[in-house]
């Protein structure tokens, strides 16, 4: 085992276990620490029946089915989205490449942008509503994109990156229209865009968490074949892998995973590029430990990224997708020198 | 005004008296002796109240109405809830709702309110709860409210989850003045202040007669047509109760023919050649300008009969966007700035 | 060891390749030479299968070529392409060992010792030292000795080379094909090499191939190929064609064209 491996994933998982017992402890509503962590405690199925259940009705209805099940989303999310980016960028071999490269977030958006403008917002499904459309708007996207890529049965990298853009831009530009003829003042659709993970609760826990378990099994199992991609198509082919059928699998497991993220979270940015970059810098390039270390500090970094969002103003909330790219933008500048020192070098 | 009203209760409720049913006094939750006044009171605005004899725990004063608990309603999301009791912790989002509380006399029954409240002064000395669109989940349910009340910001997903994490939350929707009007009454049944409530009613029923009373002497020709601006380059059409505050005021709504809340077309607005130019007395956020200065310096615009005769004149922008208890207020200051030699404020 | 039958190929209506009929037996080491564009790529990644036949059969160890799986056939089928290995942040070790993956299960385990066999190959090749250098940091002659270690690890029975000394400075380009002709000696291994350079060609290979126009137009030992009136028509030089001093391989030496830009007859 990688000495280095080990070294990031137990301070990967330090920061995991601190990351999570900040964020269950700090709240607007400014709960006693030992109030929310009695409540906790209590929940536990053995160690439950020595503690007392203190705290009022509403604390425990804060703590439970507020605080918890938001962070374990903030860590689902950010899982899936790191993983499908060292995905896409195994599989596209581009280091540029994130979980949006391929179209999928603006699709998604385009759903959720038609259900807002035409206030549909629990039109049929509840809160399920805007999700559902977002998810399938996602997938459509995807495979409008590789229908324009597909030559003759293959696809080329350059040409599903080119297609990939060309969507996006097309899709965004939508959007922005649909931003524009929007007829309410405030811009709920802006908001959306900009991502929140507040108002979802454990519904979307239990949604999401059938998306990782089975992405992240599928994408570690590719690992080496991942790595064996770094050697060029032609040249992993020779290795016998199936380049063709491989690189489809990642991607579109990749894109569940982003879309199924996107349609709840809306289009937070960095943590699907910056994310698996700070990992490679730290471990290597060896998709075997990039994969499980990428999910968990993706997860870390959304959890840190909305506790921030939700805490620093008080009763006000900071869109998420602002807070990733504040926290992110200083580390994608470090990655940036750090590039240009060894491509000087 | 007062007096007369309460003649009338009386006599209403002395034909019910005799009409009505069983006669079962109160039980024994009565405070003093006036058995008959609490006993049953079909005569509620909206939907049936069961003929239990409610807990009298409104006040006593001769001639006052009592809302019977418990008592069913349906909000303007359609959902259907039973009050139980008067609501002793209330919460309002959504600040024109904040401003009938406190004109109900419910001041010290309020334990948040949105981060926008700011009339009375009292409201924004309340916990704030967030915006009005996605409120704080922790702060509300840290406030522990029996009642918390939403406007036309809240969306069916916002309140779907709101209820699921057991918060009664009623939203209020109103397009019109009578709506208004309906609204202010219905919360005054749900708080059991029906008479508080009805005497606001009819203050502002009063002031809008001040106004139609002197608009209707004038003849069509006379009539002077009105831009309103009430955000930086927002008007609003029909179906809106700013629209039909300007056709009450006696003005013709250039933005009449259409519906709903409108982006200008500053090229229509200078062929409709308004005489009176009404804005709200905000900033510009994009170029820091008061909108006074932004109005006026728009290409074209110099030639307006309004800017021409300098009549452009500022609202106060809360009376323009809360459809409340002030909107009468509005109403005058409207009707004033229109045909200032018939109307003084 | 290898059969080809009548294989054709078109890329967009264009035809590159055109009855091609040839066989190489077990053990040989056989060049396949010719101008630019007269299909010897093309050639190769059809008996690599990683482009489709339009028409015609490839027989290879006596089964149809479309009957091996991706896998199956890597572990058969080894191929050293120009530039294999791109400038990548795996280490020397990292990209030497994936050149056993058709031979190890999903999880990344194989029957037997996989280390000590590539710790001999590294030793071999004397990669040793840069055995945990990162390949980006490696020079295009070095970083070509590593593509050949990974390809030895793959233990083929056959190797397919395409043009691998491209890139190479001519110390390279000799110790490369000295060490595969040492490789194919030791084990017996089946050689098909695409060679631009007929000296080359002419000091290692059995036996020579001679493509033009997508169609074969001799074939034979190097004595037979590297002829001056051959070459001739087939390139539109005229070389001269001497005997090597210590090997006796036919040699060729090129002047330049005297006066004018006289275009000779090409076949197409």
């Amino acid at each position: 085992m990688n000495r280095k491996a080990v070294i990031w994933g137990s301070v990967g998982l330090g920061l995991l276990l601190a990351a999570i017992v900040a964020s269950l402890s700090l709240g607007s509503s400014q709960l006693p620490v030992s109030e929310s962590w009695r409540i906790l405690a209590h929940q536990v199925p053995w160690l439950g029946n020595y503690i007392a259940a203190e705290g009022s009705e509403a604390a425990e209805q804060i703590v439970l089915q507020v605080r918890l099940p938001r962070v374990l989303l903030a860590l689902l999310v950010g899982a899936c989205l790191s993983l499908a980016g060292a995905g896409f960028q195994g599989v596209l071999r581009n280091p540029l490449a994130d979980p949006y490269t391929l179209g999928v977030a603006s699709g998604a958006a385009v759903g959720a942008s038609l259900m807002i403008l035409f206030g549909l917002h629990a039109f049929l499904f509840g809160q399920w509503s805007i999700p559902l459309v977002a998810f399938a708007t996602g997938l459509a996207s995807l495979t409008i994109v590789i229908r324009l890529a597909n030559v003759n049965g293959r696809f080329h990298l350059e040409t599903l990156i080119l297609s990939g853009v060309v969507v996006s831009s097309f899709l965004g530009a939508i959007v922005s229209f649909m931003v524009a003829m929007s007829d309410k003042v405030i811009n709920e659709i802006v908001f959306w865009l900009m991502g929140s993970l507040a108002y979802r609760g454990w519904p979307f826990v239990g949604a999401l968490a059938p998306y990782l378990a089975f992405g992240a099994i599928v994408l570690i199992a590719c690992g080496r074949t991942l790595n064996i991609f770094a050697l060029g198509e032609r040249q992993a082919a020779h290795l016998g892998i199936r380049v063709q059928r491989t690189r489809l699998l990642v991607l579109v497991i990749s894109t569940l995973m982003t879309a199924a993220s996107v349609s709840i979270v809306g289009t937070i940015g960095f943590v699907g590029l910056v994310v698996p970059h700070l990992v490679r810098l730290a471990v290597g390039p060896d998709y075997r430990l990039l994969l499980p270390l990428a999910a968990l500090y993706g997860g870390i970094y959304v959890l840190a990224a909305d506790t921030i969002a939700r805490t620093a103003l008080g009763s006000a909330e900071i869109p998420l997708g602002v807070v990733t790219a504040c926290l992110g933008a200083p580390f994608f500048v470090y990655l940036l020198r750090k590039n240009k020192k060894t491509a000087g070098g | 005004m007062k007096r007369w009203i309460s003649l009338v209760w009386l006599l209403l409720l002395f034909v019910a008296a005799a009409c009505g049913g069983n006669g079962i006094p109160a039980e024994g939750g009565s405070a003093n002796g006036t058995p008959g006044v609490t006993e049953n009171q079909p005569e509620n605005k909206k939907d049936g109240t069961t003929t239990e004899a409610g807990g009298a725990n409104g006040r006593q004063t001769p001639g006052s109405k009592e809302t019977s608990y418990p008592l069913k309603v349906t909000d303007a999301t359609g959902f259907e809830m039973t009050i139980h009791r008067a609501p002793e912790r209330i919460v309002s989002v959504s600040p024109s709702e904040t401003e009938i509380l406190f004109a109900l006399g419910l001041g010290d029954r309020i334990y948040g309110v949105s981060d926008f409240d700011n009339y009375p002064p009292e409201a924004a000395d309340k916990p704030k709860m967030g915006n009005v669109i996605t409120p704080n989940e922790e702060a509300l349910i840290a406030a522990r409210p029996d009642l918390v009340i939403g406007g036309i910001s809240i969306e069916n997903d916002v309140a779907d989850r709101l209820r699921s994490l057991g918060i009664q939350l009623y939203k209020t929707e109103a397009a019109t003045v009578d709506e208004v009007l309906g609204n202010i009454l219905q919360i005054g049944l749900i708080t059991d202040r029906q008479s508080e409530a009805e005497a606001l009613v009819a203050s502002m029923r009063a002031d809008i007669r001040q106004v139609t009373d002197v608009v209707s002497a004038l003849r069509e020709a006379d009539k002077r047509k009105v831009y309103l601006e009430f955000s930086p380059g927002w008007t609003v059409g029909k179906g809106e109760y700013l629209d039909e505050l300007i056709t009450l005021a006696g003005g013709i709504n250039i933005a009449g023919n259409e519906a709903g809340w409108i982006q200008i077309s500053e090229e229509k607005v200078i062929l409709d050649d308004p005489d009176v130019i009404l804005y709200a007395d905000i900033h510009d956020d994009d170029s820091g300008q008061p909108l006074a200065s932004l109005i006026r310096s728009r290409p074209g615009w110099s030639q307006i009969a309004a800017i021409r005769n300098n009549r452009m004149v500022a609202i106060d922008d809360d009376l323009l966007s809360r459809p409340g208890p002030r909107l009468t207020q509005g109403l005058l200051d409207i009707a004033a700035a229109i045909y200032p030699e018939r109307i003084q404020r | 060891m290898i059969r080809v039958s009548k294989l054709g190929k078109s890329y967009s209506g264009a035809r590159v390749l055109h009855d091609i009929d040839f066989e190489v037996a077990c053990g040989e080491f056989v060049g396949i030479v010719g101008p630019n564009g007269s299909g010897k790529s093309t050639l190769i990644g059809l008996l690599s299968a990683v482009e489709r036949m339009d028409e015609g059969e490839i027989w290879l160890d006596g089964k149809p070529l479309s009957s091996y799986t991706r896998k199956s056939l890597a572990r058969v089928m080894a191929v050293l392409q120009q530039g294999a290995i791109p400038p990548i942040a795996f280490t020397v070790r990292d990209v030497v060992e994936m050149g056993r993956y058709p031979h190890q299960t999903w999880f990344g385990n194989e029957p037997g010792e996989s280390d000590a066999l590539i710790s001999s190959i590294l030793d071999s090749l004397g990669l040793t030292a840069l055995a945990t250098r990162p390949v980006s940091q490696l020079s295009g002659g070095e970083r070509q000795r590593v593509a050949l270690a990974m390809t030895i690890a793959q233990q083929p029975k056959v190797l397919l080379l395409d043009e691998p000394t491209t890139y190479l400075d001519i110390g390279h380009q000799i110790m490369l094909m000295d060490r595969i002709r040492h490789w194919q000696q030791e084990t017996g291994m089946t050689v098909v090499a695409v060679l631009h350079d007929l000296n080359l060609a002419s000091l290692y290979c059995d036996r020579l191939v001679m493509l033009a126009g997508g169609r074969i137009v001799a074939t034979g030992t190097p004595r037979e190929i590297v002829r001056a009136e051959l070459i001739r028509k087939v390139y539109g030089v005229m070389p001269t064609i001497i005997e090597h001093p210590v090997g006796k391989h036919p040699q060729m030496m090129l002047s330049p064209l005297s006066g004018g830009m006289k275009e000779q007859g090409r076949w197409h």
